[in-house]
């Protein structure tokens, strides 16, 4: 043992630029000191160690190297001792860190279940409400039921003005006794006409709360087929509806027409400042002109047709567009299974499904040139899960299963079929 | 209560140090207490210095209170620890010079200074109140170590004995004849006295033989009687006869003669480096401090048989000073620090 | 190392200050979260305690002014300004812990102590070492930066001008002479005057004044500024006796004297318990 490194000869020599004068043993005589020489048994231990010094000498030599060896070995050990609790005390904070992380996330799980209980009582009431409102859809639905509500108050407003304008008009004398227009489907179907105090299929409130989000339908709309059409003017949107597209279209520069039988959306879409024709697609594209359009546009309409209209509509189309227009058509998938099973049977005026390969193949007959098929909204809400591959082949097997099944069952909702018009004119 | 009174042991050897610890346990248990007295060996060469104080550091000590008096027992641990310091080892400290003091100035002698001071301090600092024997200790323990301590006076040995008599024709000294009691200094200060006043040494030790050789060499056969070892009953008659007393060790921690001697009775005659008898001795009231030569001492013994009355006023005050000191008091004090 | 499990029952996000104190622990013994489950030896509490482990509770306080009054607290837990603070004016024992680890290796030295090596390295003159501006000097002579420590550790008396000088001269138990605002920020005891060369002209004539505010210094250090020694005292007060003595030897006691690694006693220590120690 001995003193510090910081105290060694070596280190206090830097606080001197010379060293002083070399060891010179201390002085004994200090003021307060111990008088009277040494008794007998004091000098007789001096005398001895004078004699033993030398033999001790000898004797201490090997021990000192042996002690100095064991001595080296120690600071090793140390060493290793101090880099180990150094490796433990660097680790300190991050302990530290997970031992407060734990406490915080024990906090949180208490505070969540806390939070759970109040919060299930407020999603209660909430549910109440939301039963009260919307019967069958909960308080989700309660917002396209009031939308719907309001719709629908707003159509009853605009029917009311028409049969005030025709009321007018009769009482003005006028000739046509025309029956009160009522909203609706697009083509009458073959059937047993309604009794007249039955109201007709309100298809406007069917849309409104199964269609889904007005504006984000229309949203959707925009996004995936104002850059297809911009170039294509003009463009016609069969089924216009409020001209939301149109306008859409307008503003990048491209003109349209707008074909809606309904005359209250087909006002709306006038205001807009567009161009609207009140009738249906077909006797629309017979007064065409050949050649004279540049795209033909429709949206969940086809499906809404009889098998010898759409093949007029598609010849039709096929002849009144000129070389390179497009015919646009999106409708929904009844590949996917989720569709026939679910969206497609809730409308009662959808007449047949059409599989994108009848209308790739349709299209192709009448002449369409280059027949493109897009997919759309795959039902990711439905889709079985994914397995991971390295838990074995069992699990791989299950996996390449269910995408299988998502394919099929979940596949995409809707698809488009972009049929393009060769540069020589069909025949 | 339970005390256990701590302190080093000598084996084979007891001096003031021993009575001492056993006069403390005695007045624990007449106070009322259960009290024992706990005693290790010690060894003081540098080598195996620390080995006791760890050896006290690892003792179960089941007691309410502990009472650690010297160098090593203050390292004993418990809650209620009280320290009633006799010294520390003064060869580390004021005596780390002296020719018996193994520390020289060796990196490795200077390393176990350091590291003792260290320890020192650790251990006393644990107590609940440090308490010395005398100022000279709280100083030392000051100046060595920082620490403050608060001096505790006691009682001498035979105090309920001693009583005091007429003012005799000698001076009395009862002292270990050893190098730092300095009997020698008396041996020769009688040389000088003229007035037929004796000197009495009592006591044993490695000096004995040298100082008859020097009473024998001077020819102070008639004048200095060295009496060797005398027994209580004696002692206290020796007390009570004398004119006064010559006590003038060099630094001594307390002094139980100077107590002694006040209870008998008698003004005492010292040196100004007596250490802490000079605590007791106040020039001419209760004795005189004199510059320790021989010339010095013989003196101050003219002038007490110059003036026996002024002797025995000096020797009334110092008795009523000492009469003060009780063992009930020093058992209430270390009890309620 | 003490042989101690800590739980932490801090619930809401820990400040830097708590952060810095609780790594001062984990870095000496083992500190796990509350939910972790028990035994505990002692508990970390920022708020007066639930139920469960409630009697070993060390209260950690950051505000002086604001002690929550928890009657199962054994110990307050502060940093150290707050500890300071503290100390006087609270029953309870009170730790400080925050910075981390300084001046390890220095060993206290006291003034006897060091007039004695001074003389076997031959250094004469009065052994002022003084830290201004950022130099050491010794005696007027400037020093390498290096020789802080050795100027700390042998000089009669430090005067320091700044707070790392300070906690180094106090590390090494020198008697230190520093200005009001480095005192009160440290720890160190107050100087009677506000000259430190009159200060240094008392210290140098009067060894027992010398020696007691060497004391009070390293005091200071031992209290606020070493984490090793501030562990220690918190392993007292929740009466953590030395593990099993005929395993870990006599390390702990030892350890709590302050004795350096290469320390004779260690070895003898070690001799005398080897023959008793299981295999």
């Amino acid at each position: 043992m001995t003193l510090p490194a910081e105290i060694s000869p070596e280190a206090t020599s830097r606080l001197l630029p010379a060293p002083a004068a070399g060891s010179t043993p201390p002085p004994r005589a200090d003021t307060r000191h111990a008088p009277a020489p040494a008794g007998v048994r004091t000098r007789a231990k001096h005398a001895a160690k004078a004699v033993l010094k030398p033999v001790y000498q000898r004797v201490m030599a090997p021990v000192t190297r042996s002690v100095d060896t064991l001595a080296r070995r120690l600071e090793d050990v140390q060493q290793r001792l101090d880099h180990l609790e150094g490796r433990q005390a660097a680790t300190a904070p991050a302990r530290v860190d997970r031992a407060l992380l734990s406490e915080q996330v024990q906090a949180n799980t208490i505070n969540q279940s806390l939070l759970k209980a109040e919060f299930g009582d407020v999603l209660r009431r909430f549910d109440d409400l939301g039963m009260a409102i919307a019967p069958a859809t909960g308080i989700d639905g309660a917002a396209t039921r009031l939308a719907e509500q309001r719709e629908q108050l707003a159509s009853l407003d605009r029917r009311l003005r028409l049969l005030d304008e025709r009321v007018a008009r009769l009482q003005a004398g006028g000739a046509t006794a025309a029956e009160p227009t009522t909203p609706s489907t697009p083509v009458p179907a073959a059937t047993p006409a309604r009794a007249s105090d039955v109201p007709g299929f309100d298809y406007v409130g069917f849309e409104r709360r199964f269609r889904g989000d007005p504006d984000e339908v229309l949203r959707i709309q925009r996004e995936r087929y104002v850059p297809l059409l911009a170039d294509h003017g003009p463009v016609v949107d069969i089924g216009c509806g409020r001209g939301e597209l149109l306008s859409a279209l307008a503003e990048v520069g491209t003109e349209g027409i707008g074909v809606e039988p309904e005359p209250g959306m087909a006002a709306e879409a006038r205001a807009r400042g567009l161009r609207v024709e009140e009738t249906d697609a077909v006797t629309f594209l017979r007064q065409c002109e050949p050649g004279s359009l540049g795209a033909i546009f429709s949206a969940h309409v086809v499906e809404h047709v009889e098998l010898d209209y759409l093949l007029e509509f598609i010849h039709l189309a096929s002849s009144r567009l000129r070389p390179g227009g497009l015919f646009v058509a999106e409708t929904p998938n009844p590949a996917s299974l989720v569709v026939l099973g679910n969206s497609y049977i809730l409308d009662p005026t959808h007449v047949r499904p059409l599989h994108p390969s009848l209308m790739a193949f349709l299209c192709e007959n009448a002449g369409f040139h280059d027949v493109r098929l897009n997919f759309y909204s795959p039902a990711e809400s439905y889709h079985l899960p994914a397995v991971d591959h390295d838990l074995g082949e069992v699990a791989s097997a299950v996996d390449s299963g269910f995408r299988r099944l998502n394919d099929v069952l979940f596949g995409a909702q809707e698809y488009t079929v972009v049929a393009r018009v060769g540069e020589a004119p069909a025949a | 209560m339970d005390v256990l009174v701590c302190g080093a042991q000598v084996p084979f050897v007891s001096g003031g140090a021993e009575l001492h610890m056993h006069n403390i346990v005695r007045a624990m248990q007449e106070a009322g207490h259960r009290s024992e007295l706990v005693h290790l060996p010690t060894a003081w060469e540098k080598d195996r210095l620390f080995d006791a104080p760890l050896a006290w550091r690892m003792l179960p000590l089941d007691a309410d209170v502990v009472v650690a008096t010297n160098f090593p027992s203050y390292f004993a641990r418990h809650d209620h620890k009280v320290v009633w310091l006799f010294h520390q080892h003064r060869g580390a400290y004021d005596a780390i010079d002296a020719a018996w003091s193994d520390l020289g100035t060796d990196d490795e002698a200077l390393e176990v200074q350091r590291q003792l001071t260290q320890w020192d301090t650790v251990a006393l600092e644990e107590a609940r109140h440090v308490f010395t024997t005398s100022h000279v200790v709280a100083d030392r323990l000051a100046r060595y170590n920082g620490l403050a301590g608060e001096a505790l006076y006691h009682p001498p040995p035979l105090a309920d004995e001693l009583h005091p008599g007429e003012m005799g024709d000698y001076v009395f000294t009862p002292t270990r004849l050893e190098t730092n009691k300095r009997p020698d200094r008396i041996v020769d200060a009688m040389r000088h006295v003229r007035s037929g006043v004796r000197a009495v040494v009592a006591g044993r030790g490695s000096m004995a033989a040298d100082l008859a050789a020097s009473v024998e060499r001077q020819d102070l056969g008639d004048r200095v009687e060295l009496a060797g070892f005398v027994p209580d009953a004696e002692l206290v008659d020796r007390y009570a006869g004398a004119l006064g007393v010559i006590y003038a060790p060099f630094d001594e921690d307390y002094g139980y003669v100077t107590l002694q001697a006040f209870l008998a009775g008698k003004p005492v005659i010292t040196s100004h480096d007596a250490g802490g008898v000079l605590e007791w001795v106040e020039d001419g009231v209760t004795g005189y401090v004199t510059d320790g030569t021989a010339e010095g001492l013989a003196d101050a013994v003219e002038r007490l048989a110059a003036d026996r009355d002024n002797a025995a006023a000096m020797g009334e005050e110092g008795r009523r000073r000492a009469r003060e000191l009780s063992w009930q008091r020093v058992v209430e004090r270390l009890l309620s620090a | 190392m003490i042989d101690a499990r800590i739980g932490v029952a801090v619930r809401a996000p820990a400040s830097d200050a708590l952060h810095a104190a609780l790594s001062r622990l984990a870095e000496r013994c083992s500190v796990v979260a509350l939910s972790d489950g028990g035994p505990f030896d002692a508990v970390v509490r920022t708020s007066p305690a639930g139920r469960e482990y409630a009697e070993r509770t060390v209260l950690w306080v950051e505000d002086a002014a604001d002690v929550p009054d928890d009657p199962h607290a054994v110990a307050l837990l502060a940093p150290p300004a707050v500890a300071r603070a503290l100390r006087g004016t609270v029953d309870l024992p009170v730790v400080a812990l925050g910075p981390a680890a300084v001046h390890r290796r220095a060993r206290p030295i006291m003034p006897f102590t060091r007039s004695r090596i001074r003389r076997a390295r031959g250094l004469v003159g009065p052994a002022v070492a003084r830290h201004l501006g950022g130099t050491w000097t010794w005696d007027g002579a400037v020093l390498e930066p290096q020789a802080g420590p050795t100027a700390a550790g042998l000089a009669a008396v430090v005067v320091a001008d700044d707070d790392a000088s300070a906690v180094l001269g106090a590390a090494w138990s020198a008697p230190v002479v520093a200005p009001r605002d480095v005192a009160e920020r440290t720890g160190l005891p107050l100087a009677a005057s506000d000259d430190p060369e009159a200060e240094v002209e008392r210290l140098l004539a009067d060894e027992t004044a010398a020696a007691v505010l060497a004391r009070s210094c390293r005091r200071a250090f031992e209290l606020d500024h070493d984490p090793d020694a501030a562990v220690a005292h918190l392993a007292d007060i929740l009466v953590l006796r030395p593990g099993r003595p005929w395993e870990t030897g006599y390390a702990a006691p030892l350890d709590r004297l302050g004795t350096p690694p290469d320390a004779r006693i260690r070895d003898r220590a070690h001799a005398a318990i080897h023959v008793l120690r299981s295999r």
